[in-house]
């Protein structure tokens, strides 16, 4: 009990306050069973914009929601809040369902990418607004809103209209907002992405910030892989309405489970072939001594990252390859080779080489064997 | 291939879906009833002494519009209301023509100026419309008098022709036409013009074969808004044509007022409510075809 | 053409305008400047009567109007269902059937019912010709707003009715001013609706106005038109240099 105290949401509450609301805050997680969502596209066919999509998100966790335009990322955040209607399968949260209540009813707030804040109220009354909504005391609701502004560092700036704050500003704002109300989920609809890159990099880490001082599950919508590798405790990748993986980001990055995953977080060459006994033929190269996770197959697809591949010897060598391009990427060098069967592999080398390598020529490819990781 | 997803908020996302029942409710009982009870009347008999009608089904209304019995007993069809019908479509369609030459050009004028002018020109055009019709249309019985500004300036008197209310009309409706064109016209992007002479065409023809067909949408909507109302006008031919030249407007409140014969009147109404119905169907056709 | 067409538009008014000041009887042969004419018409008691009634239909008619044409544009909301384009267009017809059929209608309709027709029949008549035009610049503004803002309202726990009472309202109040001032307008300067739906003692101004007319032109008449031009016109420049330093100060504080 003594752990979660730290986890409470906006810190200095009483400890008699704090049990209830370790009761309220606590034990809710959301269980998106099935959820399927279609609609028409303007020439009458039919979209799945969620295919069949189950999650489970345990209680205080930030998970990430990434993939590309149109992949239904958005369309899951909007159902959970209730925005968007489901065709099928079931939104739980803490045990209750919650996918036939109407947005107001439900235990979870939105931060929206525009922040949406009311043009005609001050960042206070923002604020107060939700809290108005439900029968809370004006006391109470004054203070409710100093914390909230004290925790997001806003209070200097409680009765500012929004029209009068810079993007960073409203942001907080907006997210303060959504916070007062104490939601058992915070959801993120691409916060971040009208701020120019150093604002969006300070503001990542006052999330996570945010995200340890009130123990709220946060859901977070993006498609920029960097930011979610950064933010999430996990990621889940969405393409075309199907979630590919869910796993932490270290786990998505080593060991992709689809092509789409491995391509779209990240770089990676993806081998063709044949696995027989822990060894690979395909694409021009040979790859021995592979892990006991590589399964024998005719059908293979190894997946190696840049930084897995070496062009100096010592590491275990696969074959032959000639230089197609070199990038300099200012720490590292981004090597474009092909192997005698016109794969394409992208290698991350060490910056000395760059003398060394010339267009056109062959040269030898080493890999590391452990860091190889097999595709469905 | 990359789907924009439109975003299906709930319908009622301003506030309950209640609040616009009084709206429906005035829509329904002051705007949908009168026309059904016209369309009642036309087919009623004229009342007792002129006044009202009598709940008898009867075709007559409509035969008195169409056909006339001479004392003979002969049916031929009747001149007298074909001719003023025909008379008021042919007015309103040369009113729109006139407006249409006249206000393409002042339309695209205005929109290759640069922005401040733009509005102001706007607002000069857009006054007119605030001031009252009748003060409009005075204006001209003042300049067209036997005694007023053109005929001293040796023009023939107009006042209490058909050409008198012809230009009253155009005159009312000028700014109609101009504005939703205008509206296209300012959309347009200038670098395609730019382009197009830049490629050696001459003026007139990348008015022709460019800019005009970019702007069709607020063409469409300046006719609309210039041919059914000139149509249905009444203040300008009683006050310029002096009622000599009658069109359908004058008929039908002739038929309420001293003729005395709702049900004519409202056959009348009925017609032109048909015609209005035609072409309002028809510019919405092209406007779901110009969409696509 | 542009600057012809201008010229065109504007050269009667301004004959109307200088003829208001013609010395003489005659109303259409210059004799000198004079503003007798003006003083005259202060002592027209039918013409102060008439423009009584008017203001005494338009100024309800622009709060009802508005009031009516606000909860049309909250409860629509996008709604694009059948039955919701049907009952909109028909609101909207007045703007676009012409107004003699309307009138007409709307008399049918009284006679049938057995509607007298005195203020309040005039009234409703005038109340459902503005509404369609007091819709325009509320569904507008509407749509200029960030919709997520409504979304936000409701996610923050606010019922359909503490949205429009403690967001969309508020934040149309200058629409619903706008909404209000042009259904003003059009309610003074109606004409043939009132022609048919008024009785005897709903004689409105435009109404006194027309039957002057017919009798051809005088000096008092000149007075009317001159003025009719004049009011409108001193009222919109007003309202545009107002909310243009509205604007320019909104511009700049927000810099």
């Amino acid at each position: 009990m003594a752990a979660y105290v730290n986890l409470l949401p906006f810190n200095g509450v009483s400890s008699q306050r704090a049990g209830s609301m370790v009761e309220e805050a606590g034990w809710a997680d959301l269980a998106i069973d099935g959820v399927a969502k279609s609609f028409r596209d303007p020439k009458g066919a039919e979209v799945k914009a969620l295919d069949n999509v189950t999650l489970r998100i345990p209680t205080g966790e930030f998970v990430v929601l990434l993939g590309p335009s149109g992949c239904g990322k958005t369309t899951l955040l909007r159902s959970i809040a209730g925005f968007e209607k489901i065709d099928a399968g079931s939104i739980n949260l803490g045990g209750k369902r919650i996918d036939q209540l109407p947005p107001h009813k439900r235990p979870v707030n939105t931060v929206f990418q525009s922040y949406a804040l009311f043009p005609h109220m001050s960042v206070a009354q923002n604020i107060a607004f939700g809290l108005e909504n439900e029968k809370i005391e004006k006391s109470e609701i004054k203070s409710r809103v100093a914390q909230v502004l004290e925790l997001v560092e806003m209070s200097a700036l409680a009765d500012r209209k929004p029209s009068q704050m810079s993007g960073g500003q409203q942001q907080r704002a907006a997210l303060a907002r959504a916070l007062a109300k104490k939601p058992k989920v915070l959801l993120l609809d691409e916060p971040l992405a009208a701020l120019d890159l150093k604002l969006r990099k300070s503001m990542q880490i006052e999330l996570k910030r945010i995200h340890r001082a009130t123990g709220t599950t946060f859901l977070f919508v993006t498609h920029d892989q960097n930011e979610a590798m950064a933010l999430g405790d996990r990621i889940a990748v969405f393409n075309n309405g199907q979630l590919q993986q869910v796993g932490t980001p270290f786990e998505i990055y080593t060991a992709p489970k689809t092509e789409f995953v491995a391509n779209f977080i990240g770089e990676s060459t993806v081998l063709l072939g044949e696995v027989k006994g822990h060894s690979f033929h395909g694409d021009g190269l040979s790859i021995n001594n592979l892990a006991q996770t590589i399964n024998d197959t005719n059908n293979a697809k190894l997946i190696i990252r840049p930084e897995a591949f070496s062009l100096i010897s010592g590491v275990s060598l696969c074959g032959e390859v000639e230089i197609k391009e070199v990038i300099f990427a200012g720490d590292a060098l981004e090597v474009l080779l092909l192997t005698s069967t016109g794969r394409e592999v992208k290698v991350k080398s060490e910056v000395s080489l760059l003398s060394r390598l010339d267009i056109g020529e062959k040269i030898e490819l080493f890999v590391d064997v452990d860091q190889i990781g097999q595709l469905a | 291939m990359k789907l924009t997803m439109r975003r299906q908020s709930e319908p009622g996302i301003y506030g309950p879906r209640s609040v616009s029942i009084p709206a429906y409710v005035a829509g329904i009982f002051l705007v949908g009833c009168p026309l059904i009870v016209i369309t009642l009347f036309s087919f009623l008999q004229r009342g007792d002494f002129g006044s009202g009608v009598i709940h008898k089904f009867t075709l007559d209304a409509y035969r008195t519009v169409f056909f006339e019995t001479d004392l003979m007993g002969v049916k031929s069809f009747n001149f007298t209301y074909m001719t003023i019908i025909f008379r008021s479509v042919v007015l309103a369609f040369t009113v729109t023509l006139i407006c249409l030459i006249v206000g393409i050009p002042t339309a695209i004028w205005i929109a290759l100026q640069k922005k401040s002018t733009q509005r102001i020109l706007i607002a000069l055009v857009t006054i007119p419309f605030w001031v009252n019709v009748l003060a409009r249309t005075y204006a001209w019985m003042l300049l067209l008098a036997e005694d007023g500004l053109f005929h001293q300036l040796g023009a023939p008197v107009l006042l209490y022709t058909s050409w008198a209310t012809f230009i009253g009309l155009t005159y009312a409706f000028l700014p109609f036409m101009v504005l939703p064109i205008y509206a296209s016209a300012e959309k347009l992007d200038k670098s395609i013009l730019e382009a197009a002479f830049d490629l050696g065409a001459p003026g007139w023809r990348v008015l022709l074969r460019i800019v005009i067909p970019m702007i069709k949408f607020g063409i469409f909507a300046g006719v609309a808004i210039v041919f059914i109302p000139a149509l249905g006008a009444y203040v300008q031919p009683a006050l310029l044509g002096g009622n000599k030249t009658m069109l359908i407007g004058s008929l039908i409140n002739d038929q309420f007022g001293e003729s005395r014969n709702w049900p004519v009147g409202s056959a009348l109404a009925v017609l032109l409510l048909a015609m209005t119905g035609i072409i309002l169907l028809s510019t919405r056709k092209r406007k779901l075809e110009l969409a696509s | 053409m542009g600057i012809a067409s201008l010229i065109f538009l504007y050269l009667p008014l301004i004959t109307v305008l200088i003829f208001s000041f013609n010395k003489s009887e005659d109303a259409t042969v210059w004799s000198g400047f004079s503003t007798r004419w003006y003083s005259t018409i202060l002592d027209n008691t039918d013409l102060i009567r008439s423009a009584k009634v008017s203001l005494s239909i338009a100024i309800p008619c622009a709060i009802i109007a508005a009031l009516i044409a606000t909860g049309l544009a909250i409860g629509i909301g996008k709604a694009t269902g059948k039955l919701q384009n049907a009952l909109r267009a028909l609101v909207n017809a007045p703007l676009v059937l012409p107004e003699i059929v309307t009138s007409v209608g709307t008399l049918a309709l009284f006679s049938l019912v057995g509607i007298p027709l005195h203020y309040t029949s005039l009234l409703f008549a005038h109340v459902v010709m503005c509404v369609p035009f007091a819709f325009l610049p509320i569904r507008s503004r509407l749509r200029d707003f960030d919709q997520n803002i409504f979304e936000a309202a409701r996610d923050l726990g606010a019922s359909s009715v503490r949205v429009m009472t403690k967001i969309t309202v508020p934040l149309l109040i200058p629409a619903l001013l706008s909404s209000g001032l042009l259904s003003f307008i059009i309610s003074m300067d109606d004409f043939l609706t009132s022609l048919f739906v008024s009785g005897p003692e709903t004689t409105t101004l435009p109404i006194y106005i027309f039957g002057l007319l017919k009798l051809g032109a005088t000096p008092e008449v000149n007075v009317i038109a001159a003025l009719l031009l004049i009011i409108p016109t001193l009222g919109l420049l007003v309202g545009i240099t107002w909310t243009t330093t509205r604007r320019r100060s909104n511009e700049a504080r927000n810099k």
